[in-house]
């Protein structure tokens, strides 16, 4: 091959290396096929486990009791109510007076309501979860220090019981006041926020006329750049001018100055320019 | 092992439980279709008819206990039922409660955890009353609540009907085993508590009574029995009095004293112008003290002045 010119690599030379080329583009795209077809095989073949993992985690045991489903009720009824009530008040208007008083604004306390609401809500869940799982029998035979626990709350008679649902209740009451609360509150500074955004950034809104003012002052400074490039010209044409204007006069002093070395660079150059002070608007 | 979640596994177990109860339910008291040890007795019952056959288990989320109702006749003649429940090897504390429709025919706070490596002895209930009883449909709660996890069985159901025109006239509960306070501590009940009426030459007496052998199970110290007869005894409860009594009403926990003692018994006795008949009233093992929990709830019907 080394022996071939480059007029001999034209038709057939390059042939043999673009079918290779695309044998191995291939060869590598049907590898990259197996790879991902494999992968979903595998990701297929998970879903029922992870289906089933689900369901446990989702169901424990402690939820068939019907006891506990009341009580878990009741919670996340006052819990609901809680939160909407907190939510309504955050995002109640807020008179001068409150704001003078030292309250936060109203964004501020959606702000605010949403953060602490998520979080508690997310916290209080997780607990809520794991206390379900305390009198799991299977849970605990594999985390024995949970133990004594397990036994209190399901020995202990129904006194442990009562503790036992009353505790679920308020976790689930928390988490429901927690997310009843936050989700809407975080909810509503989004979107306020996005559709303030937007009114500003529309036609007749503040942003809008802060981006014309800023369109206006670049022209303008524009404008004035190239008024002072011309007048920058102008000064040298009529500097130009005058020059040429001396030189036509006859005299001894006219002599005097032809003899004299120019005082000037601009006395060197090669003739009067033509008026440019057209070119000098075509260039802005 | 099956998930015991699993519907599949459910839908067996109903299926199972089912057949169980129409091979059974129709069977009539005092008949030997449950087909046990003849000559069996449990507490003073001896034994002719058991249901389920054999005593079955109840194992869910990862609780397992055996249970079984039998039926037959006391020493005395009477009809007899006994309630049985033992917790198997390696299970956690179980609340359980039995019930036939709306009676509660034993409600037991927690079976004790039995150990891994031995045999838990059975906790027994036995009811002595004149009457019959009947194969029916009895339903097993247990876990959180005792409303966890269900189970429908077939069981042996008691019908008493006394004669309250006799002269005498009796029924009781025999409880026998050990149950576990809030503390975790063992309490071993042995004891039998009944309500009897007597026609002497002074009228008719009613008499509420507790009888054991252990003196320590009849002075309230380690538990009291707190009846629903003494909330519908106009008087039996007095709270300004204490006392060694192991009597309490069951809806206000009020103290009731004795009014008669002897060796191995203590009563209650209230001169009455005629008895009536009162079923489905509760007997409630508790622990003594004030909010005492409960420990073992029991059918306990009683003879009541006729108003």
């Amino acid at each position: 091959m080394a022996a071939r010119g480059p007029a001999s690599r034209g038709a057939r030379g390059a042939s043999p290396k673009k079918l290779i080329g695309a044998g191995n583009k291939a060869y590598e795209w049907l590898k990259e096929a197996l790879g991902v077809y494999g992968t979903a095989v595998t990701v297929v073949q998970l879903v029922p486990a992870v289906l089933a993992l689900l369901a446990v985690f989702l169901t424990p045991t402690a939820w068939l009791s019907a006891t506990l489903r009341r009580w878990v009720g009741l919670g996340a009824l006052a819990g609901a109510l809680v939160g909407m009530a907190l939510f309504a008040r955050a995002a109640g208007p807020q008179d001068l007076r409150g704001l003078v008083r030292g309250g936060a604004p109203r964004s501020g306390r959606l702000a605010g309501l949403g953060w602490w609401g998520l979080g508690v809500g997310v916290v209080a869940a997780a607990a809520f979860r794991f206390h379900l799982a305390v009198i799991d029998v299977a849970f605990v035979s594999s985390a024995p220090f949970l133990t004594p626990l397990l036994d209190y709350y399901l020995g202990g008679g129904p006194a442990a019981a009562t503790l036992y649902n009353l505790l679920a209740a308020v976790l689930a009451g928390t988490a429901l006041a927690g997310f009843g609360a936050g989700a809407p509150a975080a909810l509503l500074r989004w979107r306020e926020r996005r559709l303030a955004r937007r009114a500003l950034l529309e036609d007749g809104g503040a942003l809008a006329a802060l981006e014309r003012a800023l369109s206006s002052l670049e022209a303008a400074k524009a404008a004035v750049v190239a008024a002072k490039a011309q007048v920058a010209d102008m000064a040298v044409e009529l500097e130009d001018l005058r020059a040429a204007a001396g030189g036509r006069s006859d005299g001894p002093e006219a002599a005097a100055r032809g003899a004299a070395p120019p005082a000037t660079s601009a006395a060197g150059r090669p003739g009067p320019p033509a008026p440019r002070a057209a070119d000098g608007r075509r260039r802005r | 092992m099956p998930d015991p979640r699993c519907p599949a596994v459910r839908a067996l177990t109903a299926a199972a439980t089912l057949f169980l109860c129409v091979s059974h339910a129709s069977a009539p008291g005092g008949q030997a279709a449950g087909g046990p040890d003849a000559a069996a007795t449990v507490l003073a019952c001896q034994v002719a008819q058991s249901l389920p056959v054999p005593p079955a288990e109840a194992r869910e989320g990862g609780f397992a206990f055996v249970f079984e109702s039998l039926g037959g006749t006391a020493a005395d003649g009477r009809a007899c039922t006994a309630y049985r429940l033992r917790n198997l090897p390696g299970s956690p504390p179980t609340p359980v409660r039995w019930a036939a429709g709306s009676e509660v025919l034993v409600d037991v706070a927690r079976l004790a955890r039995c150990p891994r490596d031995q045999e838990c002895p059975w906790l027994e209930v036995a009811r002595y009353f004149d009457g019959d009883f009947v194969g029916g449909e009895t339903t097993i709660g247990y876990g959180l609540n005792a409303d966890s996890f269900h189970v429908t069985s077939p069981g042996l159901v008691a019908f008493s009907s006394p004669d309250v025109g006799a002269a005498a006239a009796s029924v009781g509960t025999e409880v026998a085993g050990t149950v576990v306070d809030s503390q975790g501590r063992a309490v071993a009940l042995d004891l039998v508590v009944k309500s009897r009426f007597e026609r002497g030459e002074d009228g008719l007496t009613l008499v509420y009574e507790a009888t054991a052998d252990d003196p320590t199970q009849l002075d309230g110290t380690r538990f009291v029995l707190a009846w629903e007869a003494f909330d519908l005894l106009p008087g039996a409860a007095d709270a300004a009095v204490t006392g060694p009594s192991p009597f309490r009403a069951a809806a206000t926990g009020a103290f009731v004293p004795v009014t008669h003692r002897a060796p191995g018994a203590v009563s209650v006795r209230v001169p009455a112008g005629g008895a009536a008949y009162r079923d489905l009233l509760t007997l409630t093992v508790r622990e003594p003290g004030a909010g005492g929990a409960d420990l073992l709830t029991v059918v306990l019907p009683a003879f009541l002045p006729r108003p």
